[in-house]
């Protein structure tokens, strides 16, 4: 389900709300938020004890006035918000742009609570939040901005984080968060492709923490360079130490989640955002190598970023559906397949012993 | 003389008896071979019998059993087991996809009741419900 407004009055009016929000982008504001209208409504299920119940189900949600709720799944009663105003349940004085669907959620420790949130507001901030579990609603969370990439043409995120693990053996863990920024409005937007490595996987970092965390910025990332040559010619051996990389992906925008397969990102790119009329664009699919730092280029040499034949709906994400018979599950974008994204579900051997022989 | 002939006896049968242990010990070791091949094919069925599954729910266990060859007491004994589940599967996305860990035992049982026993971690990728 979509979530444009069935009154184009309510529609008119959040826009003209979104822009009187961000006097300074206006223009973008409009723009993202007609994009908006296009997207699917993002509600991010999230298991959480707060205070001294139970886990419950509930739904993480992001908003213009205030960026982030979270609702009880059933009753969809406010359990806990986010904001820069004082009526917020936590108050974070730089939460001054809206969130759209670029939410995440992780349950780290496979208990079935979720422990962490990544979100990326409108501004290109990514946020990085350490939920503290049957702590008061007012101290629920740690947070803070984690990574900085706003820029004057009105970059940000709509799409959701990826995030996946990164464990080689010898090597200590790290999270891979893969996203794509959106620039809605701007045709000249240069829009990026970012993978970061949070090497912080199971610490669960303070308000003091967060407090002394210096955001990351593009200038602290290395950027690779889009082009078949550069991809041949990439290191073997990658420097892991670091916050990351990225590839700027030019006037493309990403409103769809990256999904991460076998080390692979695959990224949905929409050339042009519709200002008003149908939700459909037309989508280039680019693949990125998290482990190798590349862009990955097809074994013929051909476009790094093949279209897909036909236009999709805005927001269209992946699916990845088992097939009867065949232990490879089906990427999909929209009823077009991506191959690239395609599930190996084959069991993998990993550990081996051999019991004392009688 | 009589004790020429008394040492040579006790040669013999030290002798004798040597040979008899060196048999009884390549016999053994050679049954330890076969269970040995036996629990490695018995890890192998149970990887087939692992990716044709549809669904083992975390908890469960399934067992089967084999006789590889018709007119031999060989047998094994295989058992899948499935450990957990991982939400944060290594390079796949979290929470779109989930990594199933299992456990396979396979013990080959021969003659003598020798037997031998593997086991083999396994992990699966399976599309999040």
């Amino acid at each position: 389900m979509l979530a444009i407004h069935p009154n184009p009055r309510v529609r008119a009016l959040r826009r003209l709300l979104f822009a009187a929000l961000l006097p300074g982008i206006s223009s973008s504001a409009v723009a993202a938020q007609a994009v908006a209208d296009c997207l699917p409504a993002v509600s991010v299920p999230i298991t959480v004890r707060i205070g001294d119940g139970a886990p419950v189900a509930a739904l993480l949600e992001g908003g213009i006035e205030t960026p982030l709720s979270l609702f009880a799944a059933d009753s969809r009663r406010l359990l806990w918000s986010a904001g820069a105003h004082d009526s917020a349940t936590q108050v974070f004085a730089d939460m001054d742009a809206a969130f759209f669907g670029s939410l995440a959620a992780v349950d780290l420790d496979s208990d079935g609570l979720h422990d962490r949130i990544y979100a990326g507001d409108i501004a290109g901030r990514l946020w990085r939040f350490d939920l503290h579990h049957g702590a008061a609603a007012a101290h629920w969370t740690s947070g803070g901005i984690f990574a900085d990439f706003g820029n004057p043409e009105g970059r940000g995120f709509l799409a959701a984080p990826d995030v996946s693990l990164s464990a080689p053996p010898g090597m200590p863990p790290w999270l891979n968060i893969a996203i794509g920024t959106a620039a809605p409005g701007n045709a000249a937007a240069n829009n990026r492709f970012y993978a970061l490595r949070d090497h912080a996987v199971h610490d669960s970092w303070t308000d003091e923490d967060y407090a002394d965390w210096r955001a990351w910025r593009e200038e602290d990332l290395l950027r690779v360079d889009a082009t078949t040559q550069a991809a041949a010619n990439a290191p073997t051996l990658v420097d892991v130490a670091g916050p990351g990389w990225y590839v700027e992906l030019g006037s493309g925008h990403v409103v769809t989640p990256t999904l991460t397969v076998n080390n692979r990102a695959v990224l949905a790119i929409s050339q042009a955002l519709p200002r008003e009329g149908p939700c459909e664009v037309f989508t280039r699919i680019a693949s990125f190598d998290l482990a190798q730092q590349r862009i990955v280029v097809p074994p013929d040499g051909s476009d790094w970023r093949p279209p897909l034949p036909a236009s999709v709906t805005l927001g269209a994400g992946f699916q990845v559906a088992a097939v009867e018979g065949e232990a490879i599950a089906h990427c999909t974008l929209a009823d077009q397949r991506v191959a690239g994204c395609d599930v190996d579900m084959r069991p993998r051997r990993t550990w081996w012993r051999r019991e004392d022989a009688e | 003389m009589l004790g020429i002939v008394a040492v040579i006896a006790l040669l013999s049968v030290g002798a004798l008896h040597d040979a008899l242990f060196g048999e009884l010990l390549a016999g053994s070791r050679q049954l330890h071979q076969r269970a040995t091949a036996l629990a490695g094919l018995g890890l192998q069925r149970g990887m087939e019998r692992l990716e044709a599954a549809t669904s083992i729910a975390p908890g469960e266990e399934e067992a089967f059993s084999l006789q590889p060859l018709a007119d031999s007491t060989d047998s094994v004994v295989v058992s899948i087991r499935h450990l957990g589940i991982g939400t944060l599967p290594a390079a796949h996305s979290m929470g779109r996809l989930v990594a199933h860990h299992f456990q396979i035992e396979s013990t080959g049982h021969v003659a003598r009741g020798i037997r031998m026993t593997q086991v083999q971690g396994a992990t699966r990728v399976m599309l999040a419900k």
